[in-house]
């Protein structure tokens, strides 16, 4: 996995690209950290250049998730692509998480 | 009773006309007769057919419910169940598997960053023993240098010198017990760096193919409930159009009662006739009785020709015939039948006479 962070109008942006597998994790966390550190808002990930995911990947996003809520910022994935699309919604990531497409 | 000719010649006629009449009125009697019969006979046997076409219906209808009954339900594990409910049992199952493999995945990522997390504590562990074995090396050289100096002292430095020396053994102790505390972690570190690896190996397993492996499942049970759905709704509905068939039945079969009506309405009609016939009779009676000269009736052909042209169906003609000709003694017409030749042709007339 690759990763840079920016800002957008309403919080931090986390644009992911490539690939999000178990060898990602400690780069996913790591950025996860960065991104808190600078958040001023909600703290998006930008999956419209992720690739693929595996169910690691999934269960990252779904820590993410329950960090949010127990540091008690909000998260938001926005415009999930092809294989990476389907298996949020095979997953059904959406009832939990906010995804944008 | 009269001389005069010309009424006698009447007379011979007019006995002539009703001999022809109670003739006609007999084949009429005969012809009402068979005709009921025919009708009859027809209706006995359209209604006996009808009702086994309801008989076969009605078990049509039965098996088409137990068609029903079977296609919708099945037998797991000894246990009949709805086959709509097992599909949705299997659905149910198949989100729960997802909505573990996604917990374990995320567990998963909990337990690899709370080892991480360990490695973390276990390396500033490891600073703080290097720390304490500095202090310990430190105090031990102060240990060492107090007890040079108490030595130099002389008497006055004994004491301190047993100091010295037990703070040099607390020292060495301290030490030991450091280098335990670095052996006893080593272990840790070796045990948590094989427990990294296991949690390794147990996330690096991809399980999105049993995430895939639902949309599959769940897109052949889609289409299986689809046709199950299908399935009854055409058995449903061949089911009603079986119990209308069976009820039109029902009501032809009320309706076959006509022929009743008609048997009643064709007995009269021969009551009539007979009476007819019987009016006819006496009156000629009468007549001969009254002039017993009059000669021999003879029946007028011509009229009867006349009579005999308008009848279309031959098998009718020929009964007629028998009756009006041969008053009733030729009996090789079939009354039976009912089955006529429409428009026979006049040469079979003629024969007949």
């Amino acid at each position: 996995m690759e990763y840079d962070i920016g800002a957008n109008g309403s919080g931090t942006v986390c644009h992911l690209s490539a690939d999000l597998t178990f060898n990602d994790h400690e780069a996913f966390r790591a950025m996860l950290d960065d991104a808190v550190a600078q958040a001023s808002g909600e703290i998006v990930l930008d999956l419209s250049k992720l690739e693929f995911i595996d169910s690691a990947g999934m269960g990252m996003l779904l820590v993410a998730q329950e960090r949010s809520q127990s540091e008690g910022w909000s998260l938001a994935i926005d415009k999930p692509q092809g294989q990476v699309q389907k298996m949020l919604e095979l997953a059904k990531l959406g009832q939990v998480v906010t995804i944008r497409s | 009773m009269t001389e005069d000719p010309q009424i006698r010649a009447l007379l011979d006629q007019w006995l002539g006309l009703s001999e022809m009449q109670r003739r006609t009125f007999s084949a009429l009697v005969n012809e009402v007769r068979t005709t009921s019969d025919l009708v009859e006979a027809s209706a006995d046997t359209l209604s006996g057919e009808f009702q086994k076409l309801a008989g076969v219906t009605r078990s049509q209808a039965t098996n088409l419910a137990e068609v029903i009954e079977k296609a919708s339900r099945t037998e797991v594990d000894g246990k009949e169940i709805a086959v709509r409910a097992l599909m949705e049992q299997m659905l149910g199952d198949l989100e729960n598997m997802v909505e573990k493999v996604l917990f374990i995945s995320k567990q998963g990522i909990h337990v690899t960053n709370s080892l991480q997390d360990l490695v973390g504590h276990i390396d500033a562990v490891d600073d703080s023993i290097n720390r304490i074995e500095d202090f310990t090396r430190q105090t031990n050289y102060l240990a060492v240098n107090a007890k040079l100096e108490a030595a130099k002292a002389g008497e006055a430095g004994k004491g301190f010198s047993v100091v010295a020396g037990e703070i040099a053994s607390m020292s060495k102790s301290i030490n030991s017990l450091s280098e335990d505390i670095r052996t006893r972690m080593s272990g840790v570190v070796d045990g948590l760096d094989k427990g990294r690896d296991l949690v390794r190996e147990l996330n690096a397993i991809d399980m999105s193919d049993n995430i895939v492996l639902k949309e599959k499942i769940e897109k052949v049970l889609h289409v299986l409930l689809d046709q199950n759905d299908k399935l009854n709704e055409t058995v449903k509905g061949s089911l009603n159009e079986t119990e209308t068939i069976t009820k039109s039945i029902g009501e032809l079969t009320t309706t076959m009662q006509f022929q009743d009506r008609t048997k009643q309405r064709m007995e009269h009609i021969v009551d009539i006739l007979e009476v007819l016939a019987g009016a006819s009779a006496d009156l000629s009676e009468t007549t001969r009785n009254e002039c017993p000269d009059l000669k021999t009736v003879e029946l007028d052909e011509a009229w009867v020709r006349g009579l005999l042209d308008r009848f279309l169906l031959d098998e009718v003609k020929q009964r007629f015939i028998s009756h009006v000709l041969m008053d009733g003694t030729f009996d090789d017409v079939d009354n039976s039948t009912g089955r006529g030749v429409e428009h026979a042709s006049a040469s079979d007339d003629i024969e007949l006479f």
